[in-house]
């Protein structure tokens, strides 16, 4: 198993009596994307907020670079770049000027804000004052603004919300190309599903304040099992026969779904029709990553 | 913290607040002089001193409505910046302590006021040069009466700034700022003025040496901002930062 860059042990934060986070132990490991998704009012701010230290939890710790976030947050944060709900900039001031704020708190060098405005394309833009700039832009600054100085760890909150279909193209893109090109960690929240799926490597589901799932992409598409999808009239008669065989049948609409596992369709069929019943549809579905989901949180979409 | 002050300073650039406080007390005394020369008789017929005459009419108003303004315009400006756009939750995951962020706005904003105060005395400078006021430059008087406003105004400086920096909306500082202003000066003509700090710098100014304790819009100015100055910090330092 390799290095752990954030833990966190039963993190949880509550709101008067709202438990906004609810017990949750996350687990980035060095070099991965770790697509932090949820519906909207999951829980996912504010458990990046507790990662940087700027809401204190009620309960449980936060460990970066296996360090406390409680007691050495200015270690941590000097090796963390963050977007907390994005997007995060001083507007009077110029791309540069921005940056400049960063490089000084760090004590980064002059060359860094050259070479973090040329990786997110903005350097023909840079002395341009940021309340100008479109969002694409802004959100570019502020991964510029988490890229400045080396850091190891990115903690991006969802960084491509408010984009057009251009933008999260480009920013999925160069989150993807982060790891290789620059050896850092992403730990990266989205409600988007497919976002997820196309750019990170491992994956937690956050729902109400509590961590369903944690894994990688490939355990969690392991979870699909596939389902024979059946239509025979009558319908409740074909289900109390097929119970009656042993089998766990669930009905849903107008059709029936049982278990692949190692059932042969063409027998199930077999029986059914020599039984006397109708069968109007016969099939095997895999379910996608969505249905995988949804069983997951029990329902709440995205 | 020459760093903190450093970055807190480049990021009033190209704010507004620092031109504002730095014309509206020339401004002030323009219109001082104006009234003065206006009715230059009635100010002068019993040998009043000219440059005493300058000072009361300009430091009225600005002590008694525009100073306490601009503070407050001053404070929420500089906490402003912060909330506008997510600058503070930017700013504060960067590795920086609270109470270094929480001093250097502190100071800026009182430094920012001072700079305020020491224009009003060039102004005032500058007029009597500019109508020739008779006799030698009265230092008393010009200079070291509005830094005895300055020093009296710390109540106001540390509640507007607290006000400002904790609460994300800035209606609410400005309203209560600007609100409590208004009527300092009703307020400071009875005897509860003790108790409202917008008061102390027009007692400051205005009060002269006949009213009983005259030291204490000093002392209680700057035992007030003391104490709040410390809570302010012990609750920035725990507060979740939500906006
Ligand atoms: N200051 C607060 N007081 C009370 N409840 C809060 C506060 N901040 C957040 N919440 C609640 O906590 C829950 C989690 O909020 P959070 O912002 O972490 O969700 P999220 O997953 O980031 O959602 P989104 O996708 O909308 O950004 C929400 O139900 C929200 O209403
Ligand atoms: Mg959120």
């Amino acid at each position: 198993m390799s290095e752990l860059v954030v833990e966190t042990q039963d993190l949880t934060k509550k709101y008067g009596n709202f438990t906004a986070v609810d017990g949750i132990d996350l687990q980035v490991r060095k070099g991965e994307i770790y697509g932090f998704l949820g519906p909207n009012g999951a829980g996912k701010s504010t458990t990046i907020r507790m990662l940087l230290g700027l809401v204190k939890p009620t309960r449980g710790d936060a460990r970066i670079f296996g360090l406390s976030i409680r007691q050495s947050p200015m270690e941590i944060l000097k090796r963390v770049g963050a977007i907390v709900e994005s997007p995060s900039y001083y507007g009077n001031l110029t791309a540069v000027e921005n940056l400049e704020i960063t490089r000084r708190i760090l004590g980064a060098d002059k060359k860094e804000i050259d070479r973090v405005l040329e990786i997110v394309n903005l350097s023909q833009w840079k002395n341009k004052k940021v309340k100008n700039f479109s969002l694409g832009m802004k959100q570019r600054l502020a991964i510029a603004q988490a890229l400045l100085g080396n850091r190891e760890l990115l903690i991006l909150d969802e960084p491509t919300n408010g984009l057009d279909p251009a933008g999260i193209h480009e920013i999925r893109q160069l989150i993807k190309n982060l790891p290789g090109m620059l050896g850092v960690t992403v730990l990266m929240s989205s409600h988007i599903l497919s976002e997820v799926e196309l750019t990170a490597t491992s994956v937690g589901i956050i729902s109400r304040g509590r961590l369903l799932f944690q894994g990688t992409l490939e355990e969690l598409r392991r979870k699909s099992e596939t389902e024979i999808c059946i239509e025979a009239h009558p319908q409740d008669k074909a289900l109390k026969f097929l119970e009656s065989k042993g089998l766990k049948v669930k009905a849903r609409g107008n059709r029936l779904f049982i278990k692949k596992n190692s059932l042969d369709a063409a027998a199930l069929n077999r029986a059914l029709v020599m039984e006397g019943f109708d069968v109007t549809h016969l099939s095997t579905e895999r379910k996608n990553l969505e249905d995988i989901f949804l069983e997951i949180t029990g329902g709440d979409a995205l | 913290m020459k760093k903190m002050l450093e970055v807190e300073l480049l990021k009033l650039k190209n704010s507004w607040v620092l031109l504002v406080a730095t014309l509206a007390p020339g401004f002030m005394v323009f219109q001082g002089v104006a009234n003065f020369l206006r009715y230059y008789e009635l100010f002068t017929s019993r040998g009043q001193n000219v440059w005493h005459q300058i000072y009361l009419q300009s430091s009225i108003f600005y002590v008694s409505a525009m100073l306490p303004v601009l503070i407050t315009l001053i404070m929420v400006s500089i906490a402003r910046i912060e909330y506008k756009s997510g600058g503070l939750r930017y700013f504060l995951t960067l590795p920086v302590k609270r109470s270094g962020v929480y001093a250097a706005k502190l100071i800026v904003g009182c430094m920012v006021c001072l700079f305020n105060v020491l224009v009003f005395s060039l102004s005032l400078l500058v007029a009597g040069k500019v109508i020739n006021a008779p006799g030698s430059i009265p230092y008393d008087i010009i200079l070291t009466k509005p830094l005895m406003v300055y020093i009296a105004s710390l109540p106001v400086m540390i509640i507007t700034f607290l006000l400002s920096i904790n609460i994300s909306q800035m209606g609410i500082p400005l309203g209560i700022g600007i609100g409590f202003a208004l009527p300092s000066l009703l307020v400071a003509n009875t005897r509860y003025w003790v108790f409202y700090p917008w008061t102390y710098p027009i007692m400051a100014a205005l009060g002269g040496d006949f009213f009983e304790k005259a030291y204490f819009p000093f002392a209680a100015g700057f035992l007030i901002f003391v104490l709040l100055a410390f809570a302010g910090l012990r609750w920035f330092m725990e507060k979740d930062v939500l906006d």
